[in-house]
């Protein structure tokens, strides 16, 4: 029974002893460092990505592998942060989650982006061409007859208009210009039967064009602002500082487990020293 | 000792000299060693020179690609589809799949595919990995999944030795979509354009070169660029004109990205396909309608460029995307 009883003792001391060891064991510094490194990789690829929208509106960039690529690269990221965070603190998933939307949303608009952009700068190329094809079919046609040669010295009046208002899109970032724009391409449209079969393909080709144009910068508008409102590098920073907060708490509350450990592991030395003191202490003579 | 040239004339004469032979010996090397010569910056970039692949995984890969147990009777390899001497592809408008069944879809190419930012014309899987167990599962092709694939591939001694030799964990199906996918990463196919691109000017003809500017006067290099001439965005089918209302019978496979995210503005968007082997793999589009490489160009310039081109220019464009053929023969 005695035995037994020392047994159960020496097993609740030994437990005590691996529960705080175990305890002081619970932060590794190294994943500190992959997660910052992550954190890092996410912001170069979010720096990225709006530095190539930028380039490739302007046609700075000729391709769309610079913008390409950082989309790759997020979701290798994000598939090897999944549960890194949280596994650190509870209350960080919720930050984890929304880093994760942000990241997914920013990745669809730039896709969004990329088949905008690549409608927009093609039509804008092409509008000079398709207006001065227009234009020539209208100069045939008028010499005609004298009324309609002011009748199609007027339409390349107009399509001149239509033209240099949709070459000013480019630039500008005007919705009154659009609209305008679409005003004078309406009474265009409303003409169009007035006008010889000659011109219908060239006719129907410059405003198609023209139209895609002012639809694709309004599109583009929209998207630029949408790219500016997710607030991708706020996740970033936000789960930086949760992570970095409950890593500290961690890393406090790692201390002083380590503490108790030197003050429990102090305990068990003086005990065991004490019970060895005790049993080489030499016996009391009975016979005395 | 210094030999010193007094007179200017003579000093003059030698650096032309010197500089002519200069040039000589540069444009000679150039043509000796082309890849050294000055790399064309085009809106289409050279495929990379050197891949990084685990050879192990490439060979492995290639076993489990051409492996018909994928397949519930074990009729079909992904090889079936993706036929890789005749550029990737199968030549049929649709897939078949096991039991004769035919597909909702054109087969994409798997040459190159490792350049394509998402998988499958929907792009409804990021990397080649998840696009590997896509077919195996898919009761339309090859029916499977992998529990039977692993049950058949572990009866084979001599396959499992082979497979934890690269994988010491053994048969599991990360592993073999992995194997697969690096497999498929393998596939690349230099061409004489991309020798042209490292500044070989020998490397393509004059049509070819006309060719290549009409592609991008023309605007086709809004969409195909890249290393992949394409593979790197998404794009609406019929952006100029409406592809689908003139095609009648809309299936669900029209329906492109839409499938995906319910999103409206998804509706008849596409992954831009690669061009790279372009020649190898009619029938052409995502419902394999058009037949040739001609129908395809006059199908682009109507719906996606909204304008017309001379049957000269198209001939041209042609020559173009025929230099865009791998040039190592595809085993």
């Amino acid at each position: 029974m005695k035995t037994l009883l020392r047994l159960v003792i020496f097993a609740v001391l030994a437990a005590g002893l691996w529960l705080l060891y175990r305890e002081t064991l619970g932060v590794d510094p190294a994943q500190r460092e992959r997660v910052v490194s992550l954190l890092n990789d996410l912001r170069q690829i979010d720096a990225q990505w709006d530095v190539h929208v930028l380039r490739s509106k302007t046609g700075l960039d000729k391709n769309y592998d610079p913008l390409t690529q950082p989309q790759a690269a997020a979701l290798q990221v994000l598939e090897s942060s999944a549960g890194k965070l949280s596994a650190v603190d509870y209350r960080l998933s919720d930050s984890e989650a929304k880093l994760k939307e942000a990241l997914l949303a920013k990745n669809d608009l730039v896709d969004r982006f990329k088949a905008q952009n690549a409608i927009l700068r093609n039509s804008l190329r092409f509008v000079p061409l398709a207006a001065e094809d227009v234009k020539t079919k209208a100069r045939e046609a008028g010499e005609a007859t004298p009324a309609k040669r002011a009748e199609m010295a007027a339409l390349i009046e107009s399509v001149d208009q239509v033209l240099i208002d949709t070459l000013k899109l480019e630039t500008a970032r005007d919705a009154e210009l659009n609209s305008n724009l679409r005003r004078r391409v309406g009474k265009l449209v409303e003409r169009r039967g007035d006008y010889p079969k000659a011109l219908g393909e060239s006719f129907d080709t410059f405003l198609n064009h023209v139209a895609t144009i002012s639809a694709q910068k309004e599109r583009e508008e929209e998207l630029l602002e949408q790219l500016g409102n997710v607030a991708l590098a706020q996740r970033i920073d936000m789960v930086d500082r949760g992570y970095m907060s409950a890593f500290d708490r961690m890393l406090g509350k790692r201390e002083n487990y380590r503490l108790m450990l030197y003050v429990y592991a102090g305990f068990l030395l003086a005990l065991v020293a004490f019970l060895i003191g005790r049993g080489s202490r030499p016996e009391a003579n009975p016979a005395a | 000792m210094r030999t010193v040239i007094k007179t200017d004339g003579c000093e003059m004469q030698l650096r032309k000299k010197v500089m002519t032979m200069s040039v000589a010996v540069a444009a000679a090397l150039a043509v000796v060693h082309p890849a050294r010569a000055q790399m064309l910056d085009e809106p289409i970039k050279p495929l990379p020179q050197k891949l990084d692949l685990d050879a192990r995984k490439v060979s492995l890969g290639k076993l489990l690609f051409h492996d018909k147990r994928l397949s519930k009777d074990n009729s079909l390899s992904c090889a079936s589809c993706h036929d890789i001497a005749k550029g990737g592809v199968d030549g049929q408008q649709f897939a078949t799949g096991i039991k004769g069944q035919v597909g909702p879809i054109n087969t994409p190419t798997v040459l190159n595919s490792g350049l394509n930012f998402r998988q499958f014309w929907n792009g409804r899987a990021a990397t080649l990995e998840e696009q590997a167990a896509g077919p195996v599962h898919n009761p339309g092709e090859m029916g499977s999944n992998w529990q039977e694939v692993l049950g058949k591939l572990n009866q084979d001694a001599a396959f499992v030795a082979q497979f934890k030799a690269v994988y010491a964990d053994g048969l599991q199906p990360r592993h073999i979509q992995e194997a697969i996918a690096t497999f498929e990463r393998s596939l690349i196919t230099p061409s004489r354009f991309d020798r042209y691109l490292l500044g070989d000017s020998r490397a393509i003809d004059e049509d070819e070169r006309q060719g290549y500017q009409l592609f991008k006067n023309y605007g086709c290099i809004a969409c195909h660029q890249g290393m992949g001439v394409g593979g790197n965005m998404y794009q609406t089918f019929g952006v100029l004109g409406n592809y689908f209302k003139e095609k009648g019978k809309v299936t669900d496979a029209d329906l492109g990205r839409y499938a995906v995210t319910k999103n409206e503005a998804d509706r008849h968007v596409f992954k831009v396909p690669s061009l790279r082997n372009v020649e190898l793999t009619a029938p052409y589009f995502h419902d394999g309608s058009a037949k040739t490489l001609d129908e395809a160009i006059d199908v682009m310039f109507r719906y996606q460029l909204g304008r017309t081109a001379p049957a000269s220019d198209k001939a041209l464009i042609v020559k173009f995307l025929k230099t865009l053929t791998g040039e190592k023969g595809m085993q």
